[in-house]
């Protein structure tokens, strides 16, 4: 039996007058893997920054854990709950891998640093980087320091995780290292919420593949019915324009 | 020559003993400077509307008016409401007041330069705003900013000078007193600029090496 460990209620965000998300529903299963596509500026990344309240939704219920979300939610609870892994790293610079990793557990957590430390590295060695543990950002890839920041992630024990567009700053051959790491964690049973453009991954990752556009669910389903059986027009559109860009 | 080196041996001391007021005086004008400075930073990025309108003002109100005004309102005009500073201590608040408004709009820069993908990556982990600051943001921006606040430790030492209009014995004063001695302006006020060259010169060659290391970076 799962359980529901997240639930959109009509969520909508407006930015101004830009309405980015018009009333988005989904529910998430307990270690469902979930791979959300769309056309750019159809409001993914935006959706995962609701959720974490990196954005303050302007309309809808956010259900997490079976609480919804408020203005009287502990946010910084809430996030230590939710990790989120970004495009672009955000890696603290001035820290080693091993520190970064640390970070959240010793100062948000109050965690031990010997024990945090042991910690850090465990999760260093399951990424694949325990022996660049001691090693700053900028000596690093960018699949390198990507593999770090979600272990950094990881280190918050998070039941959800949010990626957004994370191989997207990345050159083509370090894609596949950053993915690896992911179907790790898929594997394990983690839950989790996947922006991308890779649609092959998308295909091959998710338990369920959300297709948004115009700041709403347009189609969800298994992959296999996402992208070989399309029921909307717009679905179908947007296959087409992104296989032609990848043949 | 020989001439030279007497008035050399007779008022150098006299010139350089005001070295170590300039000094003090920057010293305790920078302190007061930094910690402004932070203060009207955080005023100036608080949610609070009246901190925000607070802190410009002050920024604005320095900034518009010149530091030797601000010296003779603080030393002169303070005395109206039976207030009596003596000259070290005025000079030493106008500087910092002077010094912060400078001082705040440096490390509200650096703030600023600071990614805000570092920001949001401290929240998402359950940092407080804080402890992101403190943690995260503070130490990126102290190297950000670290360049141009040498040079504005280089500008308050010679904004130092001002205190000789109200008779703060540091280099300026002590160099104008001798050369109304001596007669011996030319000679006088060429130690006062050694003093000041020997100074400034190291600190902004250690500026000049921070900014080449930040830029190899």
């Amino acid at each position: 039996m799962s359980k529901t460990i997240l639930e959109l209620q009509g969520l909508e965000m407006a930015f101004g007058q830009l309405n980015v998300l018009r009333g988005v529903d989904l529910k998430v299963e307990e270690g469902e893997s979930i791979a959300i596509i769309g056309p750019s500026g159809s409001g993914k990344s935006t959706l995962l920054r609701c959720l974490n309240r990196l954005e303050t939704p302007t309309g809808g219920n956010v259900l997490f854990e079976g609480n919804r979300i408020d203005a009287r939610t502990d946010i910084n609870q809430l996030r230590t709950r939710m990790g989120m892994v970004f495009q672009q790293f955000n890696l603290f610079p001035h820290m080693t891998a091993l520190a970064n990793v640390m970070e959240a557990p010793v100062h948000v957590r109050g965690i031990k640093r010997d024990q945090a430390a042991a910690e850090a590295r465990r999760l260093l060695e399951k990424v694949g980087m325990l022996e660049k543990a001691g090693a700053f950002p900028r000596q690093l890839s960018g699949g390198q320091k990507q593999r770090v920041a979600i272990a950094r992630c990881l280190a918050m024990q998070p039941r959800l995780l949010l990626l957004d567009e994370i191989t997207s700053a990345l050159d083509p051959e370090l894609v596949g290292e950053v993915l690896d790491v992911v179907r790790d964690l898929a594997r394990q049973g983690m839950t989790m919420l996947l922006v991308t453009h890779e649609m092959r991954f998308a295909r091959e990752f998710a338990d369920r593949v959300v297709f948004m556009d115009g700041g709403v669910v347009v189609e969800v389903g298994p992959p296999e019915e996402i992208f070989t059986r399309p029921k909307s027009e717009r679905l179908r559109k947007f296959l087409t324009a992104v296989l032609e860009q990848t043949t | 020559m020989s001439d030279y080196l007497q008035l050399v041996q007779t008022y150098f001391p006299y010139v350089a003993k005001g070295a170590s007021i300039t000094i003090q005086l920057t010293v305790v004008a920078l302190l007061g400077s930094v910690a402004l400075g932070l203060l009207t930073t955080f005023a100036k990025l608080a949610n609070l509307r009246l901190l925000r309108i607070v802190a410009t003002i002050y920024i604005e109100l320095i900034r518009a008016t010149p530091a030797l005004l601000q010296l003779f309102i603080i030393y002169f005009g303070l005395t109206s409401f039976g207030l009596r500073l003596d000259p070290f201590t005025a000079a030493s608040i106008t500087l910092s007041l002077v010094g912060g408004a400078y001082a705040a709009e440096i490390f509200r820069a650096g703030i600023e330069a600071v990614d805000t993908g570092q920001f949001e990556a401290a929240r998402s982990l359950g940092m407080s705003t804080p402890l992101a600051m403190r943690r995260i943001i503070l130490p990126q921006a102290a190297v950000i900013v670290l360049p141009p606040f040498t040079n504005f430790v280089i500008s308050m030492i010679k904004d130092t000078s001002l205190a000789l209009t109200i008779s703060v014995p540091e280099i300026m004063y002590r160099s104008y007193d001798a050369s109304s001695q001596s007669y011996r302006s030319m000679a006088i006020y060429s130690m006062a600029a050694v003093l000041y060259l020997a100074i400034c010169l190291p600190l902004s060659g250690f500026a000049k090496a921070l900014e080449k290391r930040r830029a190899s970076r």
